[in-house]
């Protein structure tokens, strides 16, 4: 998100998936559309079918990468290496839109310089793909007459995150290929309301609507509501859980998140969380976080709340309630109003309106909307600053949000690569989801049908590997790492290149998050480098 | 031949609806639902008046065969344990329903599911169902995007010659057919004058509904009525963009799928395919389903069966985590059973050609186009000439309308006896009638229930002839069996059965006899082998082979050192491990095949091991002289329902269950390569 919110001001996905289905040419990078956001995937499928070219950046052959025309079977971590090479090639060749860069964009001349070392030749030293390939990729991409950029967490979970995100920022305005339906650039949120809560200023630095914790706008903007207010930046989540080690933090509320299962290096998360003074969860289900709280307090399902989730193309939707909450349960807004007060807050909302009514009065680009509205629309994509806005389903057409667009510097360095394998532990572990399983499947092994299509954790090993360690499909396996260590059943498979392995974080009882660490972590974000982690594989005797 | 104004359609609804739940297609034109028609009209559901619609976006299967429905309820306390058949416990049941506005190729689909359901192994939850819902069909004058149906032979409108024996109500699957008959003036969502629809009846049913509306018909006194419809059909068939031309001679197209059975396309589809099972959610024809315990208590709960999809993982996968259908594989028989084995079966299409499979699906796998491109490849003549035709022949169970069809009769634990590592044998009596007043014993395997957890299939290894309490050999494995090992005696269990085509007897008298076991293998064979030797002056040489990883892995220890005693019996163990309690050969069967010196020609065998090992010992056990024809096996695969139903254990066109689980090789070997 930092990425692209200094490139173009707004860090949220440019355009709206309906409008992939349009798109000529459409570029995944680190993204498993097919498994994780498959209605995605359904546009994809369709915008291929019609003739359009898929590319598709991942070391793992997931389904989306099956169809594409061109998989570039990348090396973990260096994806930035490879989004330069693109730009070098474009620039080379002169491919690049001279007259959007000259209209709607500035700092082009150091952009420009920074990349004339970035070779083809250079990236396939680094990424492992071909120089043909990286070449024809960007005469791909830079000549099609709408591209688009989709990507997810293989580009997110990485040191050069914050990097890439901008360096794929600057191929979409070099080629022009932003601001415009089915184009731009699509960061897919892992969850079905990321976007809304970072609107609602979820997030370290931000307020509601983006506006900078600590300014004079944030003092002016939110004192006529709310009063006093602490008017200063937050930490980040990693640099949460370490205060939780080292005492700086005594007390959390953990809303509908599950860090024992979900962040790096369980081990010292469960050191930190058991530290605390006080901890409260506020969940659905006792998660293996909530048997930790001292106080739990059970929350309605999205059946059993009224309110709207804002999803990854900025629709803010409705959420209607179906059915009543399960008995001792609440909903999210009455639980927090409830404890406003009680802390000697104001929170006078008799319902779920009364609050999206506060929020249209300070997020300008909800302003123009209403429940009413959002209803008969089916959704309304933000900005929608007045009520007879129609949404913008397609940012930055006429001009960006931060105004010119900026061509931000990334360098690419080997130490940026994370951890590596060595002697010790030479196997290179990628984590990641199943089609099947949400998250720390604290839900979805709720479901028999869900359940039943991956009930345990399974090692994506290479059969090469496998042949090497002596292992055969379906056999029990422990996996070590610096952190700690636990054990998997083996699926032998192609999809992962010799040398790596892959295995889904959704299982409390084998969870990834043991063997991952946070030492290694994107220095703007404080995103840790999830996707690499160097393990140790044998047979479980 | 009658005909009514559209104009009036509105009214006939009203009158029906005095008397019937009348469901009408609503919503908007790219998600037409069926919904309750109400005298007051509301948004959508205009579509029905000016036939705005050009399909349901689901099947209305739903109707008849619930998605989520129970099968029995059970209760229990210390002394007493029930399970009782209810097949309508929730009530959902409100009346007679009318189906107003399904398409043809949905009124074949239902055809289709009172074929499957009502046919042999009568399924009582859905006739329950099916007995209140009236359809009325509406012939389609245009075909939408992925509509193939005159390929199929299934639209665009209805046949009304195809015949039907098994349908107790429609079967046809419509009780009345509408064709529209639009003035050249007509403007959608507005009726003329001149509007009309021809009508139909297709069961006395159909002809009930009419009478009730009658002062609203006109007799088709020109005699028009034909001509027209001929003529409304020519147009229909015009305005199709799709076609399976293929689908239009099924021994071709079997063919032509024999031929492609292992194309590198299935994996190229596969690799696409997001397990999502939306194809077979949306399919007319789909009728699979599992079951699943739902406990209100320790002491009750119920059995539910749901929709199940043969496109997830778990489908086919046991509880050892071996799966027989490799994803490649799930992905083509999906589009063989639809294409080959359902018409190879059961005589009727198993497509209907309504293309909601591959416009649901999010990864794009269209299998009409790939049907097409397999028929450009390969050449009809190509075809005809050079792939052989593979003749199924289907011995049909007729049994009579079972109330307990799935509804375990309650047996007490009366013995539990350790017989090896992990394996129990049990010994059951029904609680509340004696064995012998049951129908003949006749049958393979019993599903075995243990409340509240599941059930499983388990071999029958006692003779038919068994008076007081049937035995089980029960290794635990899974789930289920894990349950079952924690039972005690004087604990209740379910049984359900016998099922499936037990193996013979009369065609192995006068023969040699050679029985390879492996493991529990010798469970299933049991049964004969005892009957065998009991009556041994009617046989040749009777050789049993044991083999296991180990001797305490073995089963019936007793029976064998028993039998090894009787002269012209001889026991052979065969074991990975040596052991000092029998004298053993350390290594594979196969070893010891060529030293027993039976009569090869006269020779019958029994094998039962896992497929790998039946083909390892059959293919060394022809070399020696024996016809695959006298090879005899049990396989055992994921059997759910025990009746043809769950589809759980269908290979090709075969239920194991009620066409096996006892084949020949020679049968074996015919099957696609799935078990």
């Amino acid at each position: 998100m930092a990425g692209l919110a200094t490139a173009y001001g707004s860090g949220a996905a440019t355009n709206s998936i309906e409008g992939i289905r349009e798109s000529d040419v459409i570029f995944v990078l680190g993204s498993n559309t097919s498994a994780q956001h498959p209605l995605v995937y359904a546009r994809i499928t369709a915008a291929h079918a019609r003739g359009a070219k898929l590319i598709v950046a991942d070391p793992r052959i997931t389904p989306v990468a099956a169809l594409a025309d061109k998989h570039l079977r990348i090396k973990t971590g260096t994806n930035l290496a490879l989004v330069n090479a693109l730009m070098h090639v474009i620039l080379a060749e002169g491919l690049h839109n001279e007259a959007f860069i000259a209209e709607r964009t500035e700092n082009f001349a150091a952009l420009q310089e920074s990349l004339a070392q970035c070779t083809p030749e250079w990236a396939e030293g680094i990424t492992g793909i071909g120089a043909e390939d990286i070449r024809q990729t960007a005469r791909l991409y830079a000549t099609g007459s709408s591209s688009v950029i989709i990507y997810c967490m293989g580009v997110t979970q990485h040191v050069t995150g914050t990097r890439t995100c901008a360096a794929l920022a600057n191929l979409t305005m070099l080629c022009g290929m932003v601001g415009r339906p089915s184009t731009g650039l699509m960061p897919l949120r892992g969850q079905n309301n990321v976007q809304g809560s970072c609107d609602m200023g979820a997030l370290p630095e931000t307020l509601p609507g983006y506006v900078a914790a600590g300014t004079a706008l944030a003092e002016q903007r939110f004192a006529p509501l709310w009063g006093n207010f602490a008017n200063t930046k937050g930490r980040k989540l990693t640099e949460i859980m370490a205060g939780m080690v080292d005492g700086s933090i005594r007390a959390a509320w953990v809303m509908g998140e599950n860090p024992a299962q979900s962040d790096p290096d369980a081990a010292s998360v469960m050191e930190g969380l058991g530290k605390l003074d006080f901890l409260v969860v506020q969940d659905l289900f006792l998660t293996p976080t909530a048997r930790m709280a001292h106080v739990v307090l059970p929350a309605a399902s999205y059946l059993e709340k009224q309110g709207t989730f804002t999803n990854t193309e900025r629709r803010v939707q409705m959420v209607n309630e179906v059915l009543p909450p399960v008995e001792g349960s609440r909903a999210d807004w009455q639980i927090l109003r409830d404890a406003i007060r009680a802390l000697g807050g104001q929170a006078d909302y008799t319902c779920p309106e009364d609050i999206f009514e506060e929020i249209k009065k300070v997020v300008p680009s909800y302003a123009g909307m209403s429940y009413a509205r959002i209803a008969q629309a089916q959704g309304l994509c933000w900005p929608c600053p007045t009520p007879d806005h129609p949404g913008t389903p397609v940012l930055h057409s006429t001009s960006f949000t931060r105004g010119l667009g900026l061509f931000t510097v990334n360098t690419f360095t080997l130490d940026d690569m994370g951890e590596q394998p060595c002697a010790d532990y030479p196997y290179l572990l990628i984590t990641g989801r199943e089609s099947h399983q949400y998250h720390t499947g604290t839900m979805t092994r709720r479901s028999w049908a869900l359940d039943r299509e991956f009930p345990e954790a399974f090692l994506d090993v290479h059969p090469d590997d496998a042949l090497a360690l002596k292992i055969k499909e379906n056999w029990m396996v422990t996996i070590r790492s610096r952190r700690g260590s636990i054990t998997a059943r083996v699926r032998i498979s192609k999809s992962v290149q010799p040398g790596t392995v892959f295995l889904p974080f959704h299982y409390a009882e084998s969870s990834a998050n043991v063997l991952t660490g946070h030492h290694y972590c994107d220095p703007v974000a404080g995103i840790p480098a999830l996707k690499m982690t160097a393990v140790a594989i044998e047979e479980k005797k | 031949m009658f005909k009514f104004r559209a104009s009036d359609l509105p009214q006939i609804l009203s009158l029906w609806s005095s008397r019937y739940a009348v469901f009408v297609p609503s919503g908007t034109p790219d998600n037409v639902q069926l919904r309750l028609w109400r005298q007051s009209k509301q948004e959508g559901e205009r579509l029905i008046e000016s036939d705005e619609y050009i399909n349901l976006a689901m099947s209305p299967k739903s109707f008849v065969f619930s998605e989520r429905e129970s099968l029995f309820r059970w209760e229990s306390n210390e002394k007493l344990c029930e399970a009782i058949s209810d097949p309508f416990p929730d009530a959902s049941h409100d009346g007679d329903k009318i189906l107003f506005g399904v398409r043809p190729c949905d009124c074949y689909g239902l055809g289709y599911m009172d074929r499957f359901f009502l046919g042999e192994h009568h399924d009582i939850n859905y006739h329950m169902r099916r007995q209140h819902v009236f359809v009325v069909a509406v012939n389609c004058l245009q075909a939408g995007k992925g509509c193939f149906c005159h390929s199929m032979g299934t639209g665009p409108f209805a046949a009304i010659t195809q015949h039907n024996a098994f349908g107790t109500t429609a079967g046809k699957g419509y009780d009345l057919l509408l064709t529209p008959d639009y003035a050249p003036e007509h403007v959608a969502g507005k009726n003329t004058e001149n509007d009309w629809y021809w009508v139909e009846a297709g069961s006395d049913r159909g002809k009930a509904l009419l009478s009730q509306v009658a002062h609203m018909l006109f007799r088709d006194l020109e005699f028009t009525g034909l001509e027209r419809k001929e003529a409304l059909l020519r147009h229909s068939r015009s305005t199709f963009s799709h076609s399976l031309e293929a689908a239009r001679q099924p021994e071709l197209l079997a063919r032509m799928l024999s031929a492609h059975y292992n194309d590198p396309c299935w994996d190229t589809l596969a690799e696409r395919c997001i397990d999502c099972t939306g194809c077979t959610r949306v399919c007319p024809t789909c009728t699979c389903f599992t079951t699943e315990e739902e406990k209100d208590s320790e002491h009750s709960g119920m059995r539910v069966r749901v929709w199940d999809s043969c496109q997830s993982r778990g489908f086919t996968r046991n509880a050892g985590w071996h799966n027989p259908r490799s994803k490649t594989a799930s992905l083509r028989y999906r589009i063989f059973d639809k294409l080959q084995y359902i018409e190879e079966r059961f005589g009727m299409k198993g497509c209907v050609g309504c293309g909601r499979c591959f416009t649901v699906c999010p990864a794009a796998i269209n299998f009409v186009d790939v049907i097409n491109d397999m028929a450009q490849r390969m050449p009809v003549a190509e075809v005809m000439q050079n792939v052989p035709h593979r003749d199924v022949h289907y011995e049909r169970d007729e049994r009579l309308f079972d109330p307990q069809l799935y509804t375990p009769l309650v047996a007490e634990i009366i013995d539990i006896h350790e017989e090896a590592r992990n394996i129990n044998r049990y010994t059951v009596r029904y609680r509340d009638r004696p064995n012998q007043g049951r129908p003949a014993l006749r049958g393979q395997f019993f599903m075995l229930t243990v409340f509240g957890v599941g059930e499983v299939a388990i071999s029958v290894p006692f003779s038919d002839r068994v008076k007081d309490g049937f035995t089980f050999y029960v290794k635990k494995a899974g789930k289920v069996t894990s349950a079952m090992h924690k039972l005690k005696v004087g604990d209740m269990m379910g049984l359900r059965g016998p099922f499936g085509v037990p193996l013979p007897y009369d065609s192995l008298i006068g023969r040699d006899l050679l029985v390879v076991g492996s493991g529990v293998g010798h469970a299933p064979v049991r049964a004969t082998l005892v009957r065998a030797i009991e009556n041994k002056q009617h046989f040749g040489r009777i050789a049993i082979m044991a083999s296991a990883t180990s001797y305490d892995g073995l089963i019936l220890k007793d029976d064998l050192k028993e039998w090894a005693q009787i002269d012209g019996v001889e026991v052979h163990y065969c074991l990975s491990k040596p052991t000092d309690a029998v004298q053993a050969h350390v290594g594979y069967i196969n070893d010891l095949l060529p030293g027993l010196g039976l009569d090869w020609g006269k020779t019958s065998a029994i094998v039962c091991a896992s497929a790998r090992r039946i083909k390892a010992v059959a293919r060394d056990l022809m070399q020696l002289g024996m016809k695959p024809a006298d090879i005899y096996t049990a396989l055992e695969t994921n059997m759910h329902c025990g009746v043809g139903k769950c589809g759980h254990c269908k290979v090709g066109g075969h239920y194991m269950c009620v066409d096996g689980p006892v084949f020949t090789y020679e049968e074996m070997m015919q099957l696609p390569p799935e078990f």
